[in-house]
């Protein structure tokens, strides 16, 4: 049991050392903090989730701009099925393509978007959400993409009070 | 094509979930998005005059009267459970279960259940009235659906109804899988989210629950920000699958993540890198295969540690639940237990799912 203590210990100091990203606010364990349990079968682990990098500040003012172009396209309800898809297709990821087709843009209830948009918290360089203020009220526009290299595609556009 | 990629796992995911099911009565069983038609069960009909008198899943008399109507039309014409519930969820969406005589600012000329355009797709005005000649039109045009099956339920009904929001359904797909199982005397039988799968495959037990670890003996509290799952007696490289939609934003150290189009983010930790099918940047759909239970980090075991992050979320069920900081933890966790709750599962049920901690 000691053993397995301190080699848990050893892993934490490691993984500390190798990420640097272990939760600072958190007291550092002592030995007798990892008594296994009764059940010799369940593994003692200490998970410490790191959150994953912010999206830069040029990635976010990308997305702000893609967002608000999803937004201005997919706010136009008085266009015909076809032409409202074939402008709103290539700004969808593949997920928002498989969700948005067969949309009637008719039962559309946007029609401008009426101011700057926000990134919200927890943006990463690959998945984030744009909130836009329209006059239907805030909407969320998903967005996602492969890398920082490529354009973000949105996934959904959905209203905050969804 | 990513969908049928995922069409191809969840039918794999499936097998063994068919097994388990016809082992073990009574389990609740839950399949990937894509599951085959059929598994869910027969749609079986009902008598429209023996409904609950008490209200199910919010839902009470005329209501429960028409969501027999509507399980009755799919099994007319030989449709599955899951058929049953799409329905039964597209009429909550449109019409909360009511035969509504008038329509709304997007439809003023919509009527009924499933609130029907007056534009010659949905019949007369009596037809589009009639609770079981409206949901049989809709369970008509579903069938001409390509790959209605394997669409997660949302936007199977959102290609029949041309909404506006593809995913204005979700919300009410557990309520209608409660009405069409209570219905059908079964029971809650959630077939297919389409949103919200299990990790590991079905048998699996808990070793570590969420918040304070009970055997701290001394010094600060240690707090574990979720859950801990694993089989038993070999839990090490057991498949692993995203419980969500979304885009993987995070693999190194000991940690894969994935954030959900809802913004909140779920972690699968221990999983040897090596062994991760999955990289940053890609796309995943519920219950795809992300990796396998590993021993990575500070672990002594082979588990899997799912961990569920709501910095960032914008689903309102989501968002009602208690947050780690509120009860001494680290900031930004919710107990994956009652996530699961949230959208009426259970992560650990007490038959099918052993505590061991």
């Amino acid at each position: 049991m000691r053993k397995t203590a301190a080699a848990l210990i050893l892993a934490i100091a490691t993984v500390t050392v190798l990420t640097g990203c272990i939760d600072q606010t958190r007291p550092t364990p002592s030995n007798s903090s990892y008594l296994p349990s009764t059940d010799p079968t369940a593994p003692v682990d200490d998970g410490e989730v790191t959150a994953a990098p912010e999206a830069s500040g040029d990635s976010q003012q990308k997305a702000l701009a893609a967002a608000t172009k999803v937004m201005q396209t997919f706010a136009q309800p008085q266009l015909s099925a076809d032409k409202w898809w074939a402008q709103l297709l290539p700004l969808l990821s593949q997920q928002g393509g498989v969700a948005y087709e067969g949309t009637d843009p008719s039962q559309i209830p946007v029609h401008q978007v009426t101011g700057a948009g926000t990134v919200l918290p927890d943006s990463t360089e690959v998945s984030l959400i744009v909130q836009l203020p329209t006059d239907a009220g805030l909407y969320n526009v998903t967005l996602t993409r492969p890398d920082a290299a490529a354009p973000w595609l949105a996934d959904r556009i959905r209203p905050a009070q969804g | 094509m990513a969908k049928q990629g995922g069409a191809g796992t969840a039918v794999v995911i499936a097998i063994p979930l068919i097994l388990v099911g016809t082992l073990i009565a009574g389990i609740l069983l839950i399949f990937g998005p894509a599951q085959q038609a059929g598994a869910c069960g027969p749609g079986q009909s009902v008598d429209p005059t023996q409904v609950p008198k008490d209200a199910v899943a919010g839902y009470s008399g005329e209501q429960l009267t028409n969501a027999a109507y509507i399980m009755n039309a799919a099994s007319a014409l030989g449709l599955d459970r899951a058929a049953q519930i799409i329905g039964v969820m597209t009429a909550m969406g449109e019409s909360s279960l009511r035969v509504v005589d008038h329509g709304d600012t997007a439809g003023p000329d919509s009527r009924g259940l499933f609130q029907q355009r007056d534009n010659g797709a949905w019949g007369s005005l009596a037809d589009r009235m009639d609770p079981t000649i409206s949901a049989t039109n809709f369970f008509k045009a579903l069938e001409r659906v390509e790959d209605w099956e394997s669409l997660p339920p949302t936007i199977a009904a959102h290609r029949v109804q041309g909404n506006a929001d593809p995913y204005h359904y979700e919300k009410f797909y557990t309520a209608a899988a409660t009405v069409v199982g209570t219905l059908a005397g079964k029971g809650v039988t959630v077939c297919q989210s389409g949103y919200l799968v299990f990790p590991l495959n079905p048998g699996y037990q808990m070793t570590s629950n969420y918040g304070p670890r009970a055997f701290v003996t001394e010094g600060a509290s240690l707090w574990h920000a979720g859950d801990d799952l694993q089989h038993y007696p070999n839990p090490c490289h057991d498949p692993v699958f995203a419980i969500t939609d979304g885009t993987v934003t995070y693999l190194a150290g000991y940690q894969l993540s994935i954030k959900s189009p809802d913004g909140y983010t779920v972690s699968y930790l221990h999983m040897y890198l090596n062994e991760v099918l999955v990289k940053v940047g890609d796309q995943v759909t519920a219950g795809q295969q992300v990796g396998a239970t590993g021993s990575n980090g500070p672990s002594t075991g082979c588990h899997l540690h799912l961990g569920i992050s709501v910095v960032g979320n914008t689903n309102p069920a989501v968002a009602e639940l208690p947050r780690s900081e509120t009860i001494g933890g680290p900031p930004g966790f919710v107990d994956p237990e009652q996530f699961y709750e949230a959208f009426g599962l259970t992560l650990c049920a007490p038959d099918s799912c052993r505590r061991t901690y």
